[in-house]
């Protein structure tokens, strides 16, 4: 019923993101461009205002979408991993490694015979993928993964990775280069085009279907690793491949948004507060919800201050904690 | 361990009259350092009613004499200091400060966070700050320090001029400061001369970056060097002094004519890498791309007017006489010791 619900919403929050921009537009001119637009009937590059709704506003609103989509569900599967609420995709150094790899091949400090064959969002991601590898490493111990030391690992390399941001970040003599690096930490949709949107779609839904396949050992996991072993789970396997899917959709995701956080930990608790803890349900639902939540949250971001950015970042904290501190009074809220 | 026991006979015996020989200097020594500290204060105030100066912040500033140390800590101050003719007398500048020859040889500070220790390390006897950039919590600090703090006001066009003057004053270069101010003045009057008058402006967008929108709103002195130079600035709608600006809004409003400290790396092509859809705008399909040097238009001082000329003459180039102009501009250059 509220997945139902849910689902009916995708359309009207895709229309309020079509909608509302930094600049008004005519719902009705909305409509008509985008129809031209799918059937082609538009020659987009003499029109201008076509231009802001088929090349900006439409990749920007399926960007966002995908964003929240991908980190809710990422969210889901990280709170099965580690069986603590407070765990996020960014628990595990996955954001903070996204961030010094940018801010490092913002500030040229990427040797040039790797910086000359990437760009910024390659390099968030390669950062990313060097902060879970090492933290992967450290909680690897004799074969097994140990979910405490995966957890102070991540802790601790997220800090060491945010401490790298700040210091390229601070002793940068370019202040282009560090203001860029300052509004790319908050997260923004602003400049997503349609390029950027095929690797982010493809990765999330590769990530949503794989998790919803994994329901029952994630219901399992939650239980702890010795009853889901005992109800035959392959925990071991499960977990590698959580955090490797983690690593690829959060990484992605992050090198065309920037570091967007609490989505990741506010929609699934909101999800599991209003459809159980059942992950057959939690999922689909979380990843509904975080598509619609993030949506909103760049609506509102562009509405906020208009012909100005707004980091999206800023909205869903400002918004989203509140109401997800409300949801947390709910006494019948259970985790597990 | 006899030597231990008893000391030497021969220390025994000079000790006693020593101690009462060096009690009695000291308390000497004492009483001349108290009656000295009583009369240093007393020659200070004299020399600090010589000059007193009220600074941007609205601060009563009081000099002993005419400072030989003077460390700037922003770079607008600097400016001020080099139209004003005293840059003989800075030892330090800031790391913010941009790298010209006229500076090359000075040592930097940190300005973010303002390195305070090695301010005082430089035993100055004048600090020179802005009141745009630098806090003013600071002055406190430096008061208790003894060092004079002046805080220059750079909030328009008039309290740079005045700032000039001011600081000839305070440096004793009264001459060439009033000389630097008029000038300026000059050519400021002689640049809306130039580009006033026209039916139509062409509209324009002043980014900070080719990466991130970065620009100037309402309250901004950009917007006035726009306005000198012949140029409507599309910003001036946004309530914020710095705006970073959506790509929407930018689309919308097609400026013909899109300014910027892009630098080196800044070419169309990094600016349509970052705003891909941009490609459309006017100024960019008609390469009405103007860059301007950071060092002249970045930091609200004397060197905007520079700034103001080389985006009139980029925009408005039939207006001006290229030859003449130069030469105008070297003169102005060499009589104001502008880089």
């Amino acid at each position: 019923m509220v997945l139902g619900l849910l689902i009916l919403a995708i359309l009207p929050v895709m229309g309020v993101g079509m909608a509302f921009g930094s600049v008004s537009l005519p719902f009705v001119f909305t409509l008509k461009t985008l129809f031209s637009g799918i059937t082609g009937g538009l020659p987009v590059e003499t029109d201008r205002l076509a231009e802001i709704v088929l090349q900006i506003r439409l990749p920007r609103t399926l960007a966002a979408f995908t964003v929240g989509a991908g980190l809710s569900i990422i969210g889901v599967a990280m709170q099965a991993l580690v069986r603590n609420p407070l765990a996020e995709p960014y628990v595990l150094g996955i954001s903070g490694g996204a961030s010094a790899g940018a801010s490092l091949f913002y500030m040229g400090l990427i040797p040039t015979f790797i910086a000359a064959r990437i760009d910024m969002p390659v390099a968030a991601f390669l950062g990313a993928l060097t902060a879970i590898t090492l933290v992967y490493v450290v909680a690897r111990s004799g074969g097994r993964l140990s979910v405490s030391r995966l957890l102070l690992a991540g802790v601790a390399l997220a800090a060491f990775m945010a401490a790298i941001s700040a210091f390229v970040t601070l002793a940068s003599p370019d202040a282009n280069k560090t203001r860029a690096v300052l509004f790319w930490l908050m997260g923004s949709f602003n400049g997503v085009t349609w390029s950027e949107l095929p690797i982010a779609v493809s990765v999330t839904l590769l990530g949503g279907l794989t998790l919803f396949a994994l329901a029952r050992p994630l219901d399992a996991l939650l239980s702890g690793e010795e009853s889901a072993s005992s109800l035959g789970v392959q925990v071991e396997s499960l977990k590698k491949l959580l955090i490797v899917l983690s690593a690829l959709v959060t990484g992605v995701l992050v090198s065309i948004s920037g570091a967007i956080g609490f989505v990741g930990l506010i929609i699934p608790h909101s999800v599991r507060s209003i459809m159980g803890i059942s992950h057959r349900w939690v999922l689909p639902g979380s990843f509904v919800a975080g598509g619609l939540f993030m949506v909103l949250a760049d609506t509102l971001s562009q509405w906020a201050l208009p012909g100005q950015q707004l980091p999206v970042g800023i909205v869903t904290a400002m918004c989203g904690v509140p109401f997800f501190l409300m949801l947390l009074r709910r006494t019948d809220y259970q985790f597990k | 361990m006899p030597y231990l026991s008893r000391p030497p006979s021969h220390l025994t015996r000079l000790s006693v009259p020593n101690f009462r020989f060096l009690l009695l200097f000291f308390l000497t020594v004492a009483v001349a350092v108290q009656f000295t500290a009583c009369a240093a204060p007393e020659k200070q105030t004299v020399d600090a009613t010589e000059l007193t100066v009220v600074d941007g912040l609205g601060r009563s500033v009081s000099l002993a004499t005419s400072p030989e140390r003077v460390v700037s800590i922003a770079p607008g101050a600097t400016h001020v200091v080099r139209a004003a003719g005293g840059l003989e007398r800075l030892v330090a500048v800031t790391t913010a400060d941009y790298q010209v020859e006229d500076l090359a040889h000075l040592p930097r500070i940190s300005a973010l966070p303002l390195d305070l220790e090695a301010i005082v390390g430089f035993n100055p006897d004048l600090i020179l700050a802005s009141d745009q950039v630098n806090d003013p919590a600071h002055a406190e600090m430096f008061e208790a320090l003894d060092i004079p703090i002046i805080y220059l006001g750079s909030d328009s066009w008039s309290d740079v001029h005045d700032s000039i003057l001011e600081t000839g004053h305070v440096l004793g270069t009264r001459e060439s400061a009033q000389s630097a101010a008029d000038s300026l003045e000059a050519m400021r009057l002689q640049l809306i001369s130039i580009t006033e008058g026209q039916e139509v402006l062409p509209t324009g967008i002043f980014l900070v970056s080719h990466i991130t929108s970065y620009s100037f709103g309402q309250g901004s002195y950009v917007l006035d060097l726009m306005e000198w130079a012949g140029i409507e600035p599309l910003t001036r709608s946004f309530e914020t002094p710095a705006p970073i600006l959506d790509d929407e809004w930018v689309l919308l409003n097609n400026p013909d004519f899109i300014l910027g400290t892009f630098g080196e790396s800044g070419s169309k092509e990094s600016l349509l890498a970052n705003h891909p859809t941009w490609r459309s705008l006017d100024a960019i399909r008609s390469d009405r791309l103007v860059d301007v040097p950071a060092s002249l238009i970045l930091t609200p001082g004397p060197e905007n007017i520079r700034a103001a000329w080389q985006m009139a003459m980029a925009v408005h180039p039939a207006l001006f006489d290229s030859s003449l102009t130069a030469q105008k501009l070297e003169s102005e250059r060499n009589s104001q010791s502008i880089p």
